[in-house]
Parts: structure tokens; sequence; C-alpha cells
């Protein structure tokens, strides 16, 4: 039994219950929750990870996915149980989540383009001393 | 539900968070965790500090929630790492951040993987009495007669009050619990030539304190952190403003930083024989004296003549019996053994708690002259030793006891 | 080929290496190994004091208990890199990847297995996304 959380980009118009009908439609005994990021997916290891192919296939760039540890509801994780604050990785996957219109673009849009990053250097020494003398 | 705000780094991955949450649910407690926004660089900004390790920023950002009271609790739980000075450095600094802006009582630990619930037991309970009992904590006068026992690891003893003063006292080293109890209550009850049906009120502390808080129907059992240091309060006369209590033990030592008589910050150890009234015990066997003697000749030795290499019980006695061997004199091995505790002490348990004068010197190892000495040296201080000050459970216990009469 | 993410516990990451036919080695999938073994019980994340105790493997005694805690779990999966892309300067808000020490201890272990290795500032910007795809994009190819 695993899960696998699907997290649909902000920029996207799929909604989770579009998702979650395709999965429907795949006919496979999983546990689905939607969720307000996506949907998070349980069932047998080889199910889930054949059906997160179908879904990239079919969706591509507008959703990504990841394993998640716990189960689905799980009270060890659960802000309600646990006495407010949140579970360690949602501040991470917010951060994840605000980079995923981005990313999404670029997948889609197959602009995979490098660019030349050159490393700041310090500024050179007779540089500083000359513009102290300037200003001093 | 008393709500304790658990400020903490590497609990999860040092797998004990389910002792500090079964220590907390002991004293009817519940640990929770301040909600805060997802960008928390904002209160490490505001803070001032800026630790690496994402968690202390995360301890930072709760911190910042619970003086700006977006979050409510009742008390904190700081904790971090043993031997992580990152994270040593952020708990000291949000402890005294939290006490300078809210008057939330706070307590700080330093976790290894085998840390257990019992041992986090006692700083919880005291947590949660702060918050409870604050009003039986304000009690500055004994009324009526009533009796405080403290059951501690090496010794027990009774004291019982009448119109606030001491009329009846007795201590006795701990055998068993409750035939120990029995034995020193009994003859405080011979020096006030009463009888325990003249008793209004008994009040229990200590390690035994459940066992003989039920055995002698008690109107208040409760932990020593806070019954100690009322007790310590009323005895030097300094019930209103700052100190610290010091209570050398014979199994673990206790320094609370109080405010008007109540504890908001605290440390307990036992991790060491070698900083504790045992280490003097045995040192006192090996040298031929009794422990009271042995107190009054390292008075009179000088505190930095003799080298030590070792603070442990086993190697630190042997160096100070060859320092004998080598011709140095006996006033000047006991001192040397008092200033071993005194360090010890001062480098482990005074570096948690903001050391607050006067510095109240208190317990049975208080009245030993050479180690109020060799703490005062080092602390730059003259510690206040209270009369009756091993007493200081008892009396605190018979203390707050008459807030029951 | 199984590559090992750093930040271990990292959506984007998981989701491109599997995207571009390689296997990630996620913090998950160990996490979840423990999480649901009804034999043990120390929540939230069923590390025990044994666990901690393997993460000396990695890590000395004198090492704060959170850091070996972590190895325990980090160290299998470096153990069975066969390569690694590693994102350095990501948010601090950046969950798991909590303890500093722990970082850079499993970044020194990861360059010392000298597997194909990719080292990579996260993005400040569009055009940076960009290039931090067609990078990863660029080395799971050649790994094939």
């Amino acid at each position: 039994m695993i899960t696998r959380m699907f997290v649909i980009a902000d920029n996207s118009s799929l909604t989770p219950q579009t998702v979650v009908n395709y999965i429907v439609s795949l006919g496979k005994t999983l546990n689905i929750k939607d969720t307000c990021y996506g949907i998070m997916v349980e069932g047998d290891g080889d199910v889930v990870e054949n059906v997160t192919l179908k879904v990239r296939d079919k969706f591509n760039g507008d959703i990504f996915s990841k394993h998640r540890a716990y189960p689905i509801g799980d009270e060890r994780r659960c802000r309600a149980t646990r006495g407010g604050g949140a579970r360690p990785g949602y501040y991470f996957l917010i951060q994840e989540y605000k980079m995923l219109p981005f990313i999404s673009k670029v997948l889609k849009e197959k602009r995979f383009k490098k660019i030349d990053k050159k490393k700041v250097k310090p500024v050179d020494v007779d540089l500083l001393k000359k513009v102290i003398k300037e200003k001093v | 539900m008393i709500k304790i705000a658990q400020l903490s780094c590497g609990n999860d991955y040092s797998g004990i968070q389910k002792e500090i949450e079964k220590a907390a649910e002991t004293v009817g407690a519940k640990i929770v965790f301040p909600d805060v926004d997802i960008d928390f660089d904002e209160a490490v900004e505001e803070f001032g500090f800026n630790p690496v390790s994402a968690g202390l920023k995360l301890m930072i950002a709760r911190a910042k929630a619970l003086v700006d009271k977006s979050f409510e609790a009742d008390a904190v739980f700081i904790a971090t790492c043993f031997r992580c000075a990152e994270g040593s450095l952020i708990r000291n600094e949000l402890r005294r951040y939290l006490q300078k802006h809210t008057r939330l009582p706070v307590v700080m630990y330093s976790f290894t993987e085998n840390t257990r619930a019992s041992v986090l037991l006692t700083r919880m309970e005291a947590l949660v009495t702060i918050v409870k009992r604050k009003d039986l904590l304000g009690r500055e006068r004994q009324v009526g007669i009533t009796m405080g026992i403290d059951s501690g690891s090496a010794t027990t003893k009774a004291v019982i009050m009448q119109e606030n003063k001491i009329i009846g006292k007795y201590w006795s080293p701990t055998t068993t619990v409750i035939e120990s109890a029995e034995a020193v209550v009994k003859e405080a009850l011979k020096k006030a030539k009463m009888d325990i049906k003249d008793i209004e009120s008994i009040g229990t502390t200590g390690y035994g304190r459940y066992m003989i808080g039920k055995h002698f129907k008690a109107k208040l059992v409760q932990e020593e952190l806070t019954v100690n240091s009322k007790g310590a309060v009323f005895l030097a006369d300094r019930q209103k403003g700052e100190a610290t209590i010091l209570d050398i033990g014979g199994m673990d030592n206790k320094a609370i930083a109080v405010m008007d008589g109540i504890p908001d910050s605290f440390t307990m150890g036992g991790i060491c024989a070698g900083a504790s009234g045992r280490f003097l015990e045995t040192t006192a066997k090996r040298l031929g004296l009794e422990i009271g003697e042995f107190g009054d000749l390292a008075a009179k030795g000088d505190l930095h003549k003799v080298p030590m290499n070792s603070y442990c019980t086993v190697f630190g006695i042997q160096g100070l019996v060859s320092a004998l061997a080598e011709g140095y004199n006996k006033e000047d091995v006991a001192a040397a053994a008092c200033r071993s505790v005194a360090e010890q002490i001062y480098e482990q348990q005074l570096q948690e708690i903001d050391v607050r004068y006067p510095l109240i010197q208190v317990g049975g190892t208080s009245l030993l002259k050479g180690l109020v000495m060799a703490v005062g040296d080092i602390l730059k201080t003259e510690p206040l030793v209270p009369p009756d000050s091993q007493y200081i459970g008892a009396v605190g216990g018979a203390l707050l006891c008459s807030g029951f009469i | 080929m199984k590559v090992f993410i750093y930040p271990p516990n990292s959506m984007i990451l998981q989701d491109l290496v599997e995207r571009f036919g390689h296997t990630p080695l996620a913090l998950a999938k160990e996490i979840d190994r423990r999480v649901n073994d009804p034999e043990l019980d120390s929540p939230p994340m069923n590390i025990t004091e044994i666990d901690v105790k393997i993460g000396l493997k990695y890590a000395a005694i004198e090492v704060p208990s959170g850091v070996r805690g972590r190895l325990a779990l980090f160290g299998p999966l470096i153990d069975e890199a066969e390569a690694a892309i590693i994102v350095n300067n990501f948010p601090s808000t950046f969950g798991c990847m909590a303890c500093a020490r722990t970082n850079e201890l499993t970044i020194y272990l990861i360059k010392q297995k000298k597997v194909p290795t990719l080292e990579l500032d996260y993005p400040k910007n569009e055009e940076e996304v960009e290039d931090f795809v067609a990078r990863i994009k660029e080395f799971l190819e050649d790994l094939k």
C-alpha cells in the first residue's frame, strides 16, 4: 500500500475533479481524496505507479506528483490532533507549489533553454582602492 | 487542559516526541505547536538571530507567535538536541526572549535518543503547577498548624509549623519511603509536643510524594521545584523580587530562577554523581571524615591549590587521594572536591537558566561551608544560606498546604 | 538509474526524475516503510532509538541525536544512489531539511560516492526555472 500526492499547477485550468474522474475511469481499486492543491491516491504499489504514469501522460505539465509517507488522514500528521502547527512538509509543499506554474510552462512549451551563469566574484581590490581614493 | 507550547528541533528524528507527549499527558497537559506564517524568515529577521538550520528558524517564528499572542498557550517547553551548538544558542535566547515579553513559565531541555518520559515528568508537572496553582503559589504566610514532608532520594524531612513559625522538625536518611517518613513525622511531632490529630493540613513533596501523600492523606501533593522555591524564599526572607535557588542534592540538582517566589525557568540534572552531594560524601569517606567535618575543613582550604583532571566520582576522587600522597594537605584537597562539584554545576546547569541574585543555596549540602564558598567563588557572589536550609521542601509543603485549611 | 535527490523530500525533483525516465530515491518511501509498520510505535515518524543508533554508521556518537536520526533515513538512500541531483540555497521553509548540519553531511556523503552529480541553485525567477529544468533534463537524459 502506497500513497501519492498529485498537485495541480496554480495556472492550470485542470480541476481535482477532472483528475479524479479520469482515475476512476481507469477502473482500478484505489482510495482517492481531493484536496485544495490536487488529490491523494492510495492503493497497491504497482497500481498507483501505473496510474501515475497515465495521469502524467494525460495531463502532462499541469500536474506533478510525489510519494507521501503517511496514509490519507493519518492522525500523526493531522493539524487538528497535533494541536496546531503545520506538519513539517507543509511549508515545503507551499514553496514548491509557488514554483509549479513556471515549471509547468517550461514542460508544456518545451522551452529547455540553459542560461550562462557566471559566478559573481568579489570586486577587485584595485578597483576598491581606486573608489575609496576618489570618494574619501 | 493546560496547553504547553513545544518549541523544538530534532525531536521527531531523535524518536522522543512520544516521550514528551507522554510526560505532558501524565500531568494533565497537552503539547501544542504554535501556528506560524509560511514566511517565517520575517520573524527571524525581527528576532535578530539568524541560524542556518530551518528547524531553529521555525522555533523562532513559533516563539514570536506566542509573544504576539497570535497563538495561545499556558506554558512553554523548549528542547533541542544535546551537543548541538546552534540549537543551544537558540534555546537560551528564545528562553530570554519569552521571559522578557511574556509571563509564560518556560522550561528547557536538551535531549538525546535515550530521553524518557520519566525524566521529563517533574519538569512538565512543575509547568502545570505554576499555571494551575498560581494563587496558591502566591501564599507568603503559613497559618494554622500544618506539616510538610519532603521525601527525597537521600533524606526524608518533616517540618511542623504553627502561625508562620517552625515548631518541630526532623530528618533522617531515606531507607524505605513510608518507614522513613513515619519515623521523621513521629520525631517532629514529639519536638512540637503534638499529636498527628492536631495537624490541620499536610503537604508532601520530593520523589516519594505520591506514596507518602496517600499514606498521610495529604491535602497537597506537589513536585519539589515549586515547593522548594516557596520554602527557600520563605526561609531566606526573599519572598518578593528575583532570586536563584540552588539545591545540590544527593542524586540530582536543581537550579531555579524565581520571581516573587514563583519559578519561571529551572533546570534539573541527575546525569553525573560527580556533580552531586554524593561526590562529596564519597570524598569525605575516603578522607576518613564525617560529611559535616569535611565541609568545615574544606572551608579552611584553598579552592584552587590542588589540580583536578576529572569530575568523575571514580577518577576525580582517585586524583584527590593521589594529591594527598603528593603532599597536599587535607584542607586543600577537600576544598578542591568542593570546587569540582561547583564547577560542574556551573558548566552544566547554571548555564541553562538566567542566574539572578541573590543566589539562595539550600538543601543538605548548603550546610557544607566549603561547598557554599566554592559556589560563591565561581559565581562571584556570596550565596545566601537561610536557616533550616535543609528543610526547604518540608517548609514549602507546610506553607503551601496551609492554603487548604 | 536510481537518482538521489536533494532535498530528498522535493516534489519537483521527484517528479522530474520520474518524468525523464529514472527512479528517484525519495525520502517519503523511506519514511513510508516505517510509519506503516504496525510493529513500531514512536510517532510521528516512528524513528526509534535503534534507528538513531543505525545513524552511527554515518556519524559519530558525539553527533547530536537529531543528525543521526535523520541520517538513519537519508543514509540508506545515499547508499543506493547511482546518480544525484543537489539543489543548493533552497528556501529555509523546506520542511524536513531542517537541520543544517545534517544537510552539510548529506551533501558531503553523496559527493564522496563519486556518482554522476548535478549541482544547481534553487531558481529565483522564471528564466532561472527554465535553466533549472533544462539542466535537469539534460543530466537525466545523459544518464541513459
